[in-house]
């Protein structure tokens, strides 16, 4: 409830301009201060030293510029910018129209969907309670943890031909393993079987864990969120597969294979 | 004299009021500011500790500020052509005053704002900040960290080096690969010439009509969407409630 006290007083009209004098017991019990000057020169503070950190980097550190761009010339390793080289790293366990296209649009539906997944109109502003918070915590520091870790492995253990090298081996380069060589895929059906075995271990998961989620959230949102952690745990899965026994594709369609 | 400069018309037109000295008047000063109206007129003492927010949405919104104002001093410098794009880069680094120091800063910037922009949702998530009623303002913020990230690609591209080119082909071979808008996505609709990768390009490959698209959208469509999207998502931060306590 304490959380919601000033949120509640902004919503019902300015809370402030009621306020006379500088420090007032504020109504979640914590005094008060005006922004100016406190916080707008705490603010200033913050400017000045960003702004100086940027200007050391900037003196000492210069943008890396390599040659001229000619589209005859293909580099030895070609990377994107680190923000993206997590996507590229995806490239080694799925077809671009997955690694590029469909799991980083997942991924930001999936985020923008967070606070709906989070709260529904049963229990309103009512507090996470504090397993599904931790659950909640786990899962995004997974998630970052796992983006970062693959912008990791592309930007520093991949050289010619995306093989996989050490940062302290450069000589090695280029003699690294390269799983497409011998990879091999499932035939459709112990495909189709797989995916289903999958599926199916998910339907149970959700079904045996419904009671914490379902009557807070709804059916509609469950199913969504419980498809957003199967995605999450099909990626995982899929880059075992590829890593321990060499698999290419799990479901091989005309269309597109993943 | 400094009296009569204090006291005179011109100068009450432009500072109405002389420095708050008085609490009333602190809290006037946010209200009556336009540049600190973003303020609540106060606010609790414990929401001043640094780690409440780490400030790392107000640090990416600093760093968009630098990025545009050495931005606008680049473009001074930069002819989006593959004729001269490479040339005026050499030139930033040896004829032009500060140039390097220039493109550094917008460099570094650049990459700090990837990173501040990642930390604030993160911290964001962790506090559980976007529970209603801010959930709509989460949405918008989920919408700027990917404007920042195109914001950033669609910039990889304008130095026109070998790092630019192919880091850029890299993410663009992506974009073909779209299902049924993309080129050799799967369950195409499209060939080369009208897939999405077509549009983004220009072109079937990265060239000229590339390098003026990036342009454009670096320097004007995502900056202005950019710009429309934070007012909205400070407005809604102050309209909500400032800051969560945190749990």
């Amino acid at each position: 409830m304490l959380e919601n006290a000033p949120l509640e007083a902004a919503a019902s009209g300015e809370a402030e301009e009621t306020e006379v004098g500088a420090a007032r017991q504020g109504p979640d019990g914590a005094d008060r201060v005006p922004s100016y000057p406190t916080l707008v020169f705490l603010e200033l503070l913050a400017v000045l030293a960003v702004t100086a950190f940027f200007v050391l980097l900037s003196v000492v550190f210069d943008a890396p510029l390599e040659g001229e761009a000619n589209s005859a010339f293909t580099p030895a390793v070609t990377k994107a910018p680190w923000y993206f080289v997590g996507l590229q790293e995806l490239l080694v366990y799925f077809d671009p129209w997955m690694a590029g296209v469909v799991i980083p649009g997942l991924i930001v539906l999936g985020l923008m969907s967070l606070p709906f997944l989070e709260d529904s109109r049963r229990t309103g502003r009512s507090p996470t309670p504090r397993r599904s918070r931790r659950f909640g915590n786990v899962v995004f520091t997974v998630g970052l943890t796992f983006w970062f870790l693959l912008i990791l492995v592309g930007a520093w253990f991949r050289g010619a031909g995306w093989r996989f090298v050490t940062p302290w081996s450069a000589v090695a380069a280029g003699q690294g393993q390269n799983g497409a060589a011998q990879s091999w895929s499932f035939s459709p059906l112990a495909g189709a079987l797989v995916v289903g075995a999958y599926l199916l271990l998910v339907a149970c998961l959700g079904w045996r864990f419904r009671g914490s989620f379902l009557p807070r959230m709804g059916r509609f949102r469950y199913v969504w969120m419980v498809s957003l952690l199967a995605l999450m745990g099909g990626v995982f899965l899929k880059i075992a597969l590829r890593l321990l026994w060499d698999v290419h594709y799990v479901v091989t369609t005309p269309w597109g294979s993943m | 004299m400094r009296k009569a400069i204090l006291t005179s018309q011109v100068w009450r037109a432009v500072f109405r009021r002389p420095l708050p000295r008085s609490p009333r008047e602190q809290k006037q000063a946010a209200r009556n500011n336009f540049f600190l109206h973003l303020h609540p007129a106060t606010l609790p003492r414990q929401r001043l500790r640094l780690t409440t927010t780490f400030c790392m949405g107000g640090i990416s919104f600093l760093l968009f500020i630098i990025l545009t104002v050495t931005g606008l001093l680049l473009m001074f410098y930069y002819r989006p052509t593959t004729a001269f794009a490479y040339r005026d880069m050499k030139d930033l680094e040896y004829a032009v005053t500060m140039g390097q120091f220039l493109r550094n800063l917008h460099r570094w910037a650049a990459h700090g704002m990837v990173l501040t922009v990642i930390a604030h949702m993160a911290r964001v998530v962790y506090a559980r900040a976007y529970k209603p009623p801010r959930e709509f303002n989460w949405v918008v913020g989920v919408s700027l960290l990917v404007l920042t990230l195109f914001l950033s690609f669609t910039g990889y591209l304008l130095p026109w080096d070998q790092l630019a080119y192919w880091a850029t082909s890299v993410g663009t071979n992506m974009l073909r690969a779209m299902p049924v808008l993309g080129a050799a996505g799967p369950a195409s609709l499209v060939d080369l010439n009208t897939d999405v990768g077509f549009y983004f390009l220009g072109g079937r490959v990265i060239g000229e009509s590339s390098l003026i698209r990036f342009y454009v959208l670096h320097v004007f469509v995502l900056p202005v969407v950019a710009i429309v999207l934070m007012m909205v998502h400070f407005w809604r931060v102050r309209k909500d409630g400032m800051l969560k306590t945190p749990l």
